[in-house]
């Protein structure tokens, strides 16, 4: 990877995070919601290369853990999402079907948010009933499963102008 | 097709892995500089969540009306009629009298109870990603906002200030997992703790195994020492549920919070006590039951036209 690859795919990430926070964090979505970004972090991880998306996973872990509302330890989002973003990569570098990849991007996001909660659990930090999680849980995975299929043409497209690679979509 | 990396990735894979660790440790053993990067982030983040506040406010409506769409169907179906005339005036008035009645209620609870205290609005919810219940306000240490201070709604506790900066500051809501309070029963000295479960409902533990609780018992901030984090008599919630189990040292019951954390607007944060403890003063007044009208149908024979 280039430095412009990396400066542009660290831009992109930069303003995605902040409509995440500025525009979606608006929104007081039934079922816990969706979030674009990490929408975005899996889609691109799913249609690149290992080191590309351990570079995504990195970044994105360290823009979620600078998150103040969180209890979270610094590092913990980076953790999971450097593993969940290799292993995206690792088993759909070069799918070619896109329900495929959406259907990758939803478990990538079910596997994220069970790790932070099940990490979270060991290192002390508070994540409510258990109901309550079953419910968010399951209401991210059906926004992610509806806003997915809308949002992956445009991500592989900024996917494609970045890395000048078509992303078999 | 299965790609794992040649071992230059797989080295950056440790490397990374290495680093998340390193990170962890340092946050865990409460090395300040993180919290420096975490709070320059949110005087970053806080204008463009300002912006996104102003300019989505009439689509968060939206969705906030669709959302409780169940819940006020009747309530919208008796108001389309009377709306019909005032209908354009009232989209772009609707947001700010929101606001207004909000502030109204929040101040009138404050005054009765003579806290001092600082409104602000809430310029973003919290992210969906950390499992954590929080809002953020547009007011920090410049307006003298400090960590630990109550956060009032219009109808009671909201919550804590959890993180200021100069002019935004982080609040836990009560529904957050990790909030307790100390709480007393309205009417009574029984005293309990409080703990958020992530929704509008939380559990009350009480700490005496020699008092009752009762469903509809009213629920009131206890007050800590300085008053910080929370002043004295707050209402809180009320009873809807007792756990009369055995085996239990003391009672517990699931309280449901006077606080609607989904649709706040404006909110207050207690920066001077009262001087004196307010009591119950500050108890909500029960529901008045809506009259059901009656109307009684005198069966009058009409006259016969057969003789």
């Amino acid at each position: 990877m280039s430095i412009r690859k990396i400066s542009l795919t660290l831009a992109v990430l930069g303003t995605v995070f902040i409509f995440q926070q500025s525009a979606m964090s608006q929104f007081h979505l039934p079922g816990g919601g969706f979030s674009i970004f990490l929408i975005l972090v899996f889609a691109w991880s799913a249609i690149s290369t290992t080191d590309v998306a351990l570079v995504i996973g990195f970044s994105s872990g360290i823009l979620l853990d600078l998150v103040q509302g969180s209890d979270a330890p610094f590092g913990q989002w980076t953790l999971i999402i450097v593993l969940v973003s290799y292993a995206v990569s690792y088993l759909s570098f070069g799918d070619a079907n896109p329900l495929g990849i959406v259907f990758v991007v939803i478990a990538a996001n079910l596997s994220a948010q069970i790790f932070f909660l099940a990490s979270g659990a060991l290192l002390g930090v508070q994540v409510g009933a258990l109901g309550q999680i079953l419910l968010t849980l399951i209401g991210t995975s059906i926004w992610t499963l509806v806003i997915t299929p809308i949002l992956l043409p445009l991500f592989t497209k900024m996917h494609e102008s970045i890395f000048n690679t078509r992303a078999s979509l | 097709m299965r790609y794992g990396g040649s071992g230059r990735t797989r080295l950056l894979l440790i490397i990374l892995i290495v680093t998340s660790l390193f990170l962890i440790t340092l946050d865990l053993r409460g090395v300040s500089v993180l919290d420096g990067v975490r709070s320059g982030t949110q005087s970053v983040l806080s204008p463009f969540q300002r912006a996104g506040n102003v300019v989505l406010t009439p689509v968060k409506n939206f969705f906030s009306d669709v959302t409780h769409l169940g819940r006020t169907r009747n309530q919208l179906e008796k108001l389309r009629t009377d709306n019909a005339k005032l209908k354009a005036e009232l989209l772009n008035r609707k947001n700010a009298d929101q606001q207004l009645k909000q502030l109204k209620n929040v101040l009138d609870l404050a005054g009765t109870a003579g806290y001092k205290v600082v409104n602000t609005k809430v310029i973003s919810q919290g992210s969906s990603e950390t499992y954590s219940q929080t809002v953020t306000i547009d007011i920090g240490s410049n307006a003298g906002v400090k960590p630990n201070m109550t956060v009032l709604s219009q109808t009671g506790i909201a919550g804590v200030v959890k993180t200021v900066n100069s002019n935004s500051s982080i609040v836990m809501l009560a529904s957050d997992p990790a909030f307790r309070i100390g709480v007393r029963i309205a009417g009574s000295q029984q005293i309990g703790i409080l703990a958020g479960r992530g929704s509008r409902s939380g559990v009350l533990q009480l700490l005496d195994n020699q008092t009752t609780l009762k469903v509809g018992d009213i629920l009131l901030a206890r007050g800590s020492l300085a008053n910080r984090p929370f002043v004295p008599g707050v209402p809180v919630g009320y009873v809807t549920a007792v756990d009369n189990s055995a085996g239990q040292i003391a009672q517990s019951g699931t309280v449901r919070y006077y606080t609607d954390f989904g649709i706040l607007g404006v909110v207050a944060v207690v920066v001077g006590a009262p001087t004196t403890n307010p009591g119950d003063s500050l108890v909500p007044p029960k529901p008045v039951p809506t009259p059901i009208p009656t109307v009684t149908v005198y069966a009058t024979p009409s006259p016969s036209s057969t003789k």
